[in-house]
């Protein structure tokens, strides 16, 4: 198994009564509020804080791009990810992802992805996205393109980066006469492509045909059971063997002391998280066209409306989307979430909300010295069961 | 190849009513149905009303990217049914497709109702795409219970999808219109309602100010579909125009 650090870099100093001003911390969230004193030392925080992860030993750190809110502050992820290649020797670095959607010259993408994987030596991970809702509003992308965009950026980034150029591209949305990317990747024939999803069919069966790596963000264990297996199923109908290498699970990671340490330390920056900085309204998590309107009916069936229910300490612990306690309470929960989904890649939120540097490199230091070193080399029960079958 | 759908015209559907001379009426965004002012209208004319494609809950052709290729469909369905030239009525997001069937095909006369497709640079416009949908008809209407539907059903509500997909960005407008409208050889009516909230009524003097010999009329005490708000009076504005009214035609 492989563990990585994510994080998600946000700017936890909400301004009092912003969800009635604005409605949520996104899209209209005044940048009044933004502090560039408190801004700076932020970025020197959290950077400090995943560097501190790579020097004790996880195997990777994670920064993703989310903008106009105060839930990141990483517009860029491949900014944040230059300063991190910088100061790692070995960690991989991932970045999950870029938003290609969102971008009206996707060859910038595949520019700067190579830029990182050859400064780094060949250490990038390469995640790609739609973007979340918001952002269509933020953007001025239309949603009901979005689908398209991504694949047609996708195609071209990576043909950008495995064929010789120059070459042509007409496409629906994207036109070049001559495509020949500088510098092409270190990595040959590329980075790791990864997809981080909440699970739509069409992304998890997409990333398996390629033989891409899945990415799970925060659901409840056993709705992630289904996914995977859904991932398994397409790669193996695919020709892909071995898809568990392939497969990561993200979620809060949170060690302390004892549980009720963990658990008072932790839970206001959980609550911060779920209930303040991630929350957006419907018409803002799925403007018309992101998915099809029955779709969307289906979904809030499903999962209810979101923006409404409070998320709760027990709740969010008891489906395993957090994972917090003492560090036997933590190795505990990941074993029992290892041999439920069996993956190879375990991604840990090590930080959220306001939560301070002290109790986030106290985390990181319980997750790497006493945590990881007891699950690292285990094999999944599925893992095992599979073995004896064969 | 091209790339381009020639299925487009056989998509677009067209449901007639009433009996006299014919008017083709392209609608907004709420209902492809009838509204009490369409109704009236079809009491002294024949109201060919289309139902553009993606309106009535398919997919839109894939072909079909803007307002000008709904507007070609437009042209295709119309032929086919010997409509060519026949008089049109656009409201809301039709008002723009129909502005756009009459510059590329000579209608005998155009009726402009609250329509999309221009812009006032600096003024201000609530985004009816980032709102609550349950709440986009409060928007529309002066009087909601004025509203032909409730958008209770998803299928009902397939027109504001569709127009998002044509009208996101730049917000329901395309920036080139106005040439195009400067061009325009047809004589035309452009009608408002007083109190729109979605396009405000400032855009009926441009609209009118950009095609030639166009003239406006704004029906008090009605919102984006005075043809809901006040159904006499737009059918009265409009059938006097089109010269369909009971003993003028």
């Amino acid at each position: 198994m492989k563990c990585y650090a994510f994080h998600f870099m946000p700017f936890g100093h909400l301004e009092e009564g912003y969800r009635e001003k604005y409605g949520s911390a996104w899209v209209t969230y005044s940048n009044r509020n933004w502090d560039p004193a408190v801004g700076h030392d932020l970025y020197r925080q959290y950077i400090d804080e995943l560097v501190y992860a790579a020097e004790l030993g996880f195997d990777g750190v994670c920064v993703n791009e989310h903008h106009q809110t105060a839930y990141s502050m990483m517009p860029s992820p491949n900014v944040i990810a230059s300063a991190l290649v910088a100061r790692t020797d070995t960690a991989k670095v991932a970045i999950l992802g870029n938003a290609i959607p969102l971008r009206n010259d996707p060859l910038r993408v595949a520019e700067e992805v190579a830029m990182l994987d050859n400064m780094s030596g060949g250490r990038i991970i390469s995640g790609f996205i739609r973007g979340i809702g918001a952002e269509y509003h933020s953007h001025g992308i239309n949603p009901a393109d979005s689908r398209e965009r991504f694949w047609e950026a996708h195609d071209l980034i990576l043909k950008a980066w495995t064929e010789d150029g120059p070459f042509a591209w007409e496409g629906k949305y994207y036109n070049y006469r001559h495509v020949n990317v500088w510098p092409r990747p270190f990595q040959q024939p590329h980075p790791d492509v990864w997809f981080p999803s909440t699970g739509s069919p069409e992304t998890v069966i997409a990333a398996a045909e390629r033989g891409y790596t899945y990415v799970q963000v925060f659901t409840p264990m056993l709705q992630t059971v289904k996914v995977f297996d859904q991932y398994r199923d397409a790669s193996l109908k695919a020709g892909r063997p071995d898809p568990d290498k392939r497969l990561a699970w993200h979620g809060v990671v949170y060690a302390a002391g004892s549980d009720a340490q963990a658990e008072d330390e932790f839970w206001p920056h959980m609550d911060m998280y779920f209930n303040e900085l991630f929350v957006n309204p419907i018409h803002r998590l799925f403007p018309v066209n992101y998915m099809s309107e029955q779709t969307l009916e289906a979904v809030l069936e499903l999962r209810g409306n979101m923006a409404l229910e409070r998320r709760r300490f027990d709740e969010l612990v008891g489906a395993r989307t957090a994972i917090v306690g003492s560090v036997d309470t933590v190795i505990g929960m990941l074993e029992e979430v290892h041999d439920t989904l069996g993956f190879e890649h375990l991604i840990a939120n090590i930080h959220l909300g306001g939560l301070g540097e002290d109790k986030t490199k106290a985390n990181i230091r319980h997750l790497a010295t006493e945590v990881f070193p007891k699950i690292r080399d285990r094999r999944s029960a599925r893992d095992r069961d599979m073995a004896n079958e064969a | 190849m091209v790339d381009v759908d020639a299925e487009a015209a056989g998509s677009v559907v067209v449901r007639s009513a009433g009996s006299g001379p014919d008017v083709v009426v392209v609608p907004g965004f709420v209902t492809s149905g009838s509204t009490p002012g369409l109704d009236v209208l079809a009491s002294t004319s024949t109201v060919h009303l289309v139902e553009l494609p993606g309106f009535g809950g398919e997919a839109v052709p894939a072909g079909i990217r803007s307002p000008m290729d709904l507007a070609c469909a437009v042209k295709g369905a119309l032929r086919t049914r010997g409509l060519s030239g026949a008089p049109v009525v656009g409201q809301s997001f039709g008002g723009w497709v129909a502005a756009e069937l009459a510059a590329m095909a000579p209608v005998e006369r155009l009726v402009l109702v609250d329509s999309f497709g221009l812009r006032i640079v600096g003024e201000p416009r609530v985004d009816m795409f980032d709102m609550p949908r349950e709440t986009v008809l409060d928007l529309v209407y002066a009087d909601r219970s004025k509203a032909p539907t409730e958008w209770g059903a998803v299928a009902e509500r397939a027109g504001y999808a569709a127009v998002a997909r044509f009208a996101w960005n730049p917000y329901l407008c395309d920036l080139s219109l106005p040439n195009r409208l400067r061009e325009l050889d047809v004589e035309t009516l452009v009608v408002w309602g007083a109190d729109d909230r979605v396009v405000p009524v400032s855009h009926a003097a441009l609209f009118a100010e950009l095609i030639p010999g166009a003239r406006q009329v704004v029906i008090p005490d009605a919102g984006h579909d005075p043809s809901c708000d006040q159904p006499d009076a737009f059918a009265r504005v409009v059938g006097e125009f089109l010269e369909v009214k009971e003993g003028v035609r």
